[in-house]
């Protein structure tokens, strides 16, 4: 790997653990340091971001894993009730309208993802998080009734979503996304 | 002599049938509007779209962000911001930190960016992307251009995604097949035409062709066939012709015969240069009976 590389994030890297303990570590001043800047259209000195403790990242991750886990069972069983445990308004809008719009069609979908995600932003106190997954995608139709396959096996796809999550009733849920086309 | 020559004369009648059949055989169109597409899925295709791409030139480096009117606080927050040419959009782009949370993802991504290091863009309603940027960039270096409303890019990727392809039907003689005996197959509904497609967003038209560079048949049955020809419609002599070993019994009473057809993708914004995306498939597929002729001795 490029050596300037290597030494450029190793000083970043440094800089934000000790930014972090500094902070104790909870990770608040990591939201606001990324909070957003009213300059526009500007570039602004690189600067290091504390994270978060490990135990809120892991909490965010699990939380959006499970959301996957929840929006697979609705897509493939047509069923949205569970939507709101891992959603929120409005994506959770668009999940059921995809729901439907499936259950109009006699089709069901089976979710089959390998995810790569990154947290791009958290913040504790705000309740607020940004996740981003370029994941491998290889999820079929399938017909609702017979719940097999429509068509061939998917070759696979890489699909760029940014998910931004909320702190809801002590619960994180996705409560927006946005997809980068390539 | 006299059983022979019996037995030669049911070999003929059944000769005579099979003839019959071969010849008699109409064109069997089997529509199968269900599998227009390969069944593949997109999760959350009605998220909303954007597209973020770098252009790193001798003057610096600009990345435009592109957005839809419906992306995440494009309506609610532009008010509240700046009120730019950007639509509302004010955006900071600055050197990723690594940290706990990141560490793995970077060490994972990095060797695919040799030479590049990751940005994170910060937009003020929420919007973040990665952008990888040369490892000498320097942030006084680094522009952001945000395109609102219109992404020619994402119109001509969503046209391409719903670019009317006509509803090909897959044509066989004989209807039902015959083990031993070349099947024809070939293409109807569809002439192999370029097919063109077109959307306007206030001033900007984007038009999107699509052209097919392929058709790849499979019979079933395992066999599979390429060919850049649609066949022949029967009576006349399809190219596209395979000849079945056994007979569809085994697979559920008919064997499943696909093709699957590769079109190039090219768009072009108000008639200017055409550029490339990325190609895409359709597959149709048809039903095939195939039967065993048994012969049938008989003792007279």
């Amino acid at each position: 790997m490029d050596m300037t590389l290597l030494r450029r994030f190793g000083v970043l890297a440094a800089l934000a653990l000790l930014l972090s303990a500094c902070n104790g570590g909870d990770g608040d001043q990591s939201a606001r340091d990324a909070s957003p800047t009213p300059a526009a259209t500007q570039t602004a000195a690189p600067q290091a971001i504390p994270t978060a403790t490990p135990s809120v990242e892991q909490q965010v991750s699990e939380a959006y894993l499970h959301y996957w886990d929840i929006y697979a069972d609705a897509v493939f069983n047509l069923d949205d009730s569970r939507l709101p445990e891992v959603m929120t308004a409005p994506d959770l809008e668009r999940a059921r309208q995809e729901v439907e719009a499936l259950r109009q069609r006699g089709r069901a979908a089976k979710i089959v993802v390998e995810h790569n995600f990154v947290i791009l932003q958290l913040d504790q106190v705000a309740g607020s998080a940004t996740i981003r997954d370029e994941y491998t995608n290889k999820s079929y139709e399938v017909d609702a009734q017979t719940e097999e396959m429509v068509g061939k096996a998917p070759q696979g796809n890489v699909l760029t979503d940014t998910y931004f999550l909320v702190k809801e009733g002590g619960t994180w849920k996705v409560r927006d996304g946005i997809r980068e086309n390539g | 002599m006299e059983g022979s020559r019996r037995y030669s004369g049911k070999w003929i009648a059944r000769a005579t049938q099979l003839a019959l059949f071969l010849l008699a055989g109409v064109a069997l169109s089997i529509a199968h509007p269900a599998l227009a597409d390969d069944g593949d899925y997109n999760p959350r295709p009605n998220l909303p779209d954007a597209s973020v791409s770098v252009d790193s030139g001798p003057d610096g480096v600009t990345i435009y962000i592109a957005v839809s009117d419906t992306s995440p606080g494009s309506s609610d927050d532009s008010s509240s911001g700046t009120t730019d040419d950007s639509g509302g959009w004010s955006c900071t782009a600055n050197v990723m930190s690594i940290g706990n949370a990141t560490r793995d993802w970077f060490e994972r991504e990095a060797p695919l960016h040799p030479g590049e290091a990751p940005w994170v863009v910060n937009c003020d309603n929420g919007f973040m992307s990665i952008v990888w940027l040369p490892v000498d960039a320097e942030p006084a270096d680094v522009r952001i251009v945000v395109v609102p409303g219109v992404d020619p890019a994402s119109m001509a990727a969503d046209l391409r995604d719903h670019v009317p392809v006509p509803d090909v039907t897959v044509g066989v003689n004989p209807a039902t097949g015959l083990v031993a005996m070349p099947s024809w197959f070939w293409i109807e509904g569809y002439d192999g035409s370029a097919i063109r497609t077109s959307d306007t967003l206030g001033d900007t038209t984007v038009e999107v062709e699509i052209r097919p560079t392929g058709y790849r048949w499979s019979f079933g049955d395992g066999a599979a066939l390429e060919t850049d020809s649609l066949g022949e419609a029967y009576p006349d002599e399809s190219d596209i012709r395979h000849t079945y070993q056994q007979s569809s019994l085994a697979d559920g009473g008919a064997f499943r015969v696909t093709v699957r057809i590769t079109f190039s993708v090219r768009y072009r914004v108000d008639d200017g240069p055409w550029e490339p995306l990325d190609p895409i498939t359709r597959s149709f597929s048809a039903a095939y009976r195939v039967q065993q002729l048994q012969s049938i001795l008989t003792g007279q």
